[in-house]
């Protein structure tokens, strides 16, 4: 072991390792705080993991590990520890976002358990790194690879370091009262920039059953406009989406339609991630069954 | 029902035909039985007044279409003689699910599933399922005939392309999932349940296609591979409606 060239083995290892040490800081130091990730640390640490990627790529003739880590013989056991962690977690009842995790591992918000997260990461490097690659190598028939890969690095990079950014609070509204306050999950109060009064809510009948709340909206920013809010038909206000999450009648205020509103700067990386996703599917399909698919090792 | 009889036994002569070379017979007994049950799911979509896709039930009945449909495709381009018969096979048991146990409620959709992603979402899925489905069904029959015969690599060649369009289905149904979880709950993947299985089985069929590449002479290990990406599969299908971990928790279950 550990001779060149490395094997399976040597794959294996490293991922025995990372469980290892992952059990070891969750044990340590508790489990992930996402929230200290908040901007700007998370665009911080995302530039600084992709100059750190292109560094390790760009040694890989100097420091074997870094290429290594672009073979099959590091994807395989990678893929397999990644489906064992995502297997715990299918298999143990998560608990709400508001809560701790209520076992020592932190397997019960898997989310934030150090484990689950180090085996992602190092998902993440060799899609970083594999991505690199084939982007420099780039050949017509590796373009479903690129995609796949890239796609999935950077779903995952955005999707995690973007979710300490991401809000979601919930707004009571009624009718002639203009409200501008919401609450996040925690029970926190925020003044926001945006008001809306409820105009009017109502439940349509079947053959189509649907919960619809006419609402106004004034913004801080000179917006004043009205609009109709649905299950499935959210609207956009400057950088919020607002969905229709809830209803119920109160003694004082009648109707109160109970509003979602969601802020998530990171998405527009996420549906670029997604997009190239769906493009490298789109390929798959085409290549598979147009022709033998043949990727080049290294 | 009685659709889904007259489907069956078209499926089944068409099967029978092409075990005995009688390619014509076979391309044209499965073609109308597909018909025929096609007609049965557009029937349905109108007297339900929404596309029949929300219960287990339902999505039972177009994987009941995909496989023999799937099968027909794979027999026309490989010449396989006992493809038909397993797809049949297979779908017969899903229509015998069905009819024992329908879970086809007329009730109407709930908000959250009046979609335009509803119908591609599921339509989607289930066609990759059926894809996957028989590359299980070629594992299968390869595990069980390697005892005796070596497998070949245009067989593989086989396994590996179902296993290449079935992931570029399961991933774009993924996709439209995402799309459409962000306009109906506000989050493009919550970790749901379902979310989490869907992922497990994704990356497993991962697994298979790098092991494969890593090593393309070792057949029986990949093949195995399959197969328990076809199990996890059930358990991301419906597996999950019965895991205490998942109960109550899903936004995928409905109904019932």
């Amino acid at each position: 072991m550990w001779s060149k060239l490395w094997r399976f083995k040597e794959g294996v290892t490293i991922c025995c390792g990372l469980l290892i040490v992952g059990v070891i800081l969750q044990l340590s130091l508790g489990s992930i705080s996402w929230g200290l990730f908040a901007y700007p640390v998370n665009l911080i640490v995302a530039l600084v993991f992709c100059v750190l990627l292109f560094a390790m790529y760009a040694l890989k003739k100097k420091i074997y590990l870094f290429l290594f880590l672009q073979t099959y013989y590091a994807a395989v056991p990678t893929l397999v520890v990644v489906v064992f962690m995502t297997l715990i977690m299918g298999l143990t009842r998560q608990v709400p976002e508001t809560m701790d995790a209520q076992d020592p591992m932190g397997f019960t918000y898997m989310l934030r358990s150090w484990p689950f997260v180090l085996v992602y990461f190092y998902m993440a490097v060799i899609l970083g790194l594999v991505s690199i690659k084939h982007f420099l190598l780039l050949n017509f028939r590796q373009i479903p690879f690129i995609l796949f890969h890239l796609g999935l690095f950077v779903v995952i990079v955005a999707g995690t370091l973007g979710s300490a950014d991401m809000q979601r609070l919930t707004m009571n509204t009624s009718k002639e009262t203009p409200e501008w306050r919401a609450v996040d999950n925690k029970g926190e109060v925020y003044e926001l920039p945006i008001a809306v009064t409820l105009e009017d809510f109502y439940i349509a009948e079947p053959p189509q059953i649907k919960y619809v709340s006419k609402v106004h909206v004034i913004t801080e920013k000179g917006l004043d406009k009205h609009y109709q809010i649905e299950v499935n038909k959210p609207i956009r206000v400057e950088g919020w989406v607002i969905y229709q999450y809830s209803y119920y009648m109160d003694s004082e205020q009648g109707m109160v339609s109970v509003l979602e509103l969601v802020k998530d700067p990171w998405l527009p990386a996420v549906y670029v991630g997604l997009i190239l996703l769906f493009m490298g599917a789109v390929f798959l399909f085409v290549n598979a069954s147009s022709k033998e698919i043949k990727c080049r090792e290294i | 029902m009685i659709f889904a009889i007259v489907s069956m036994l078209l499926w089944m002569v068409g099967a029978v035909a092409a075990w005995k070379d009688k390619t014509k017979y076979a391309y044209v007994f499965t073609g109308l039985g597909l018909l025929v049950f096609f007609s049965y799911i557009v029937g349905m979509w109108i007297t339900l007044e929404r596309p029949p896709l929300r219960t287990m039930g339902e999505t039972r009945l177009w994987y009941s279409f995909f496989l023999p449909l799937i099968g027909l495709v794979i027999y026309s381009r490989w010449k396989y003689k006992w493809i038909l018969s397993f797809s049949t096979v297979l779908s017969v048991v899903f229509i015998f699910i069905n009819i024992l146990k329908p879970e086809i409620h007329s009730e109407n959709l709930m908000p959250a599933l009046q979609s335009p992603w509803f119908a591609p979402h599921v339509i989607i899925y289930m066609f990759a399922y059926a894809l996957l489905g028989a590359a299980f069904v070629m594992a299968v029959y390869l595990l069980w005939r390697s005892r005796k015969t070596l497998v070949s690599s245009q067989e593989m060649k086989i396994t590996d392309n179902l296993v290449y369009v079935g992931l570029a289905f399961m991933t774009v149904g993924m996709l439209t999932g995402a799309f459409w979880a962000k306009e109906a709950w506000g989050h493009y993947w919550a970790w749901d349940p379902k979310e989490t299985w869907a992922a497990i089985t994704w990356f497993t069929y991962l697994i298979y296609i790098h092991l494969r590449l890593a090593t393309s002479k070792n057949y029986i290990l990949p093949l195995w591979i399959l197969v328990v990406c076809f199990v996890l599969l059930q358990m991301c299908w419906w597996g999950i409606n019965y895991l205490p971990s998942a109960m109550g928790t899903s936004v995928h279950t409905y109904g019932s």
